[in-house]
């Protein structure tokens, strides 16, 4: 019998039961059971429940001896014949209700809900559902591992810092299935990004981690006004001249010019609309991300701003192993301008657990983002090698 | 609502449908009393404790409906009840926390909501199947057990706001337990504790 159908029968005996009369009612359950006996066999089997039987007979014996004017004698006791219709009325109710639940139970699908879920348009919700059900396993593995890591001794008094690490863990789970994990350090122009970004970097490699990437220092002339951005190979220490001030082309080679990292102090803000730029500075960053992501654990790409917003710049580089569902791929740690911060972030699909770094910010904070970071690393499967060995 | 979004959703919603369905299951097993009250009281503090990770609107419904639907595949009998009370938690923890998703007083309430929830679902169940004359039964036979014992009229309301302060407590502690732990994670994973994300 289709599915349909017998919700059909279903809906109709749950009507019979609306107008509270105790023969349509059990007209009702008389249906619905023979429809389990014919159709659906194993579903009438699980409604031998003794217990939840004995208890809603008791409940049905009971309203008969203590609701309404006892007018009727039963072996012996008298009850009240009011009570026990409302009694009798309850037990019907309830198998009925019992018996449907049941099958409902075991009708619906996994699929019928993601189904039924985008056919009211909220398919996010149900493809949500269906992926939940697949990590089910995974989750389950690391509950178990959390709590067997815990010493045996005094194992209560762990399970604060065993939730903690399992909520962690779910976070940093749910952000490997959002898209690149990333790390932002923020801040107005001239606040000095590539000068933390520069220490960061030195901080990461005394972890033992893999740096790569370009950091975007600016250029700056003999007054100290910034005049243009140059770029470097984070592995290499090569660099590359990326754009110069319309006004003030400098006729002089990369390194002539001074850079951000020496003198972030005095740095003037530089203007954002007034620079030109050289696109094969692009091609050579976007070469040097590609080549990072294969071997890096952090790929660091500083100076994300206007043209990155409006997926011009280093966007494009960022978002070709996203557009490949190459992610999460490494950590990247981002330098980013504050005032284009959320719609850089968006447009790179990177989850709300993002740690910013916010400029200035005091050497106290900084450990803490740089652990944080670390453990970015370590959480996420991106080394090849890190893959074959878990 | 992004992908993202959702990507957090779905793995909160996953690890609270793997407590229903291992810790839960296990401890209905033992057949330990107040089971219930363990679980409505960890399941707020894990709703709790998320929001200090993501305050956005909504997302302990969302995570609601993806644990109930995880629980859809527990092994047992039925499953209706308990996925009913999971997505019911979940509703009254969204309701809680919609004014405040990271206060003290807002995990309290969502705490002491869940746990009585979970302690009177019973007695809705009930209600629902038998319809109102359940309560009428429970209240004639309450009275009636009253004057077998002597009691003064009117003590059997004292005892049930007793056993709604004590049950509200235990709920109301675990979400504060889960607020501690949600805001130790954000601090951890180097988090803005102010929430501008």
């Amino acid at each position: 019998m289709p599915r349909w159908v017998l919700a059909l029968v279903a809906l109709t005996c749950v009507g019979l039961q609306i107008p509270g009369s105790l023969p349509l009612a059990g007209l009702a359950l008389g249906v619905w059971l023979a429809v389990l006996a014919l159709w659906d066999r194993p579903g009438l089997a699980r409604m031998w429940m003794p217990r939840f039987w004995l208890i809603t007979i008791l409940l049905g014996l009971g309203s008969g001896m203590l609701l309404g004017r006892r007018d009727m004698l039963v072996l012996g006791l008298s009850v009240s014949r009011a009570g026990f219709e409302a009694g009798a009325l309850m037990v019907v109710r309830g198998a009925f209700i019992f018996g449907l639940a049941i099958w409902a139970s075991r009708a619906v699908s996994e699929r019928d809900i993601r189904r039924m879920f985008g056919g009211v348009g909220l398919g996010a919700l149900g493809s949500a559902i269906a992926t939940a059900l697949g990590l089910l396993p995974e989750l389950e593995r690391q509950f178990h591992r959390a709590w067997s890591r815990l010493p045996r001794r005094g194992r209560w008094s762990q399970i604060r810092p065993m939730a903690v690490e399992l909520f962690c863990e779910t976070a940093l789970l749910a952000q490997r299935m959002a898209g690149p994990v990333a790390a932002v350090v923020v801040g107005p122009p001239g606040a000095g990004k590539t000068t933390t970004l520069l220490h960061l970097v030195q901080l990461l490699r005394q972890r033992s981690l893999v740096v790569g990437g370009v950091v975007q220092p600016g250029v700056h002339d003999a007054d100290g006004a910034r005049v243009g951005y140059t770029l470097r190979d984070l592995g290499t220490g090569e660099e590359r001249e990326l754009a110069h001030r319309r006004e003030t082309r400098p006729a002089r080679g990369v390194g002539e010019l001074r850079s951000c990292a020496e003198r972030s102090a005095q740095d003037a803000p530089a203007r954002g609309m007034g620079y030109e730029f050289d696109p094969r500075g692009w091609g050579w960053a976007r070469d040097v991300v590609a080549h990072a992501r294969g071997h890096a654990d952090v790929v660091v790409v500083d100076e994300l701003g206007r043209l990155e917003s409006e997926g011009q710049g280093h966007m494009p580089a960022l978002l070709e192993p996203v557009e490949r569902g190459d992610i999460p791929g490494p950590v990247l740690l981002l330098g980013v301008r504050q005032d284009r911060c959320d719609a850089i972030l968006r447009r790179l699909g990177v989850g709300p657990l993002t740690p910013r770094f916010q400029l200035p910010a005091s050497e106290a904070t900084l450990d803490r983002f740089v652990a944080s970071l670390a453990r970015r690393v370590e959480n996420s499967s991106l080394k090849p090698d890190k893959e074959a060995t878990t | 609502m992004n992908r993202a979004y959702w990507a957090h959703v779905t793995a909160f919603g996953a690890l609270w449908g793997v407590l229903e369905i291992t810790l839960g299951a296990f401890l209905h097993t033992l057949r330990l009393p107040l089971v219930g009250l363990v679980m409505a009281a960890t399941s707020a503090g894990l709703l709790v404790g998320q929001r200090q990770l993501l305050p956005r609107r909504g997302t302990s419904l969302a995570t609601g409906v993806v644990a109930a639907l995880c629980k859809s595949i527990s092994p047992g009998g039925i499953i209706l009840g308990p996925m009913i009370g999971i997505f019911t938690e979940a509703a009254l923890v969204e309701l809680s926390l919609l004014p405040w998703p990271r206060s003290r007083v807002g995990a309290l309430l969502a705490g002491a909501l869940c746990t009585l929830w979970a302690t009177f679902q019973g007695l809705v169940t009930q209600y629902l199947l038998f319809g109102g004359k359940i309560i009428e039964l429970y209240l004639a036979a309450l009275s009636r057990a009253g004057r077998w014992l002597h009691l003064p009229a009117g003590t059997g309301w004292w005892a049930l706001a007793l056993l709604v302060g004590l049950v509200g407590l235990v709920g109301g502690l675990g979400a504060l337990a889960g607020r501690r732990v949600g805001l130790d994670s954000a601090d951890r994973l180097g988090l803005d504790p102010t929430g501008g994300r």
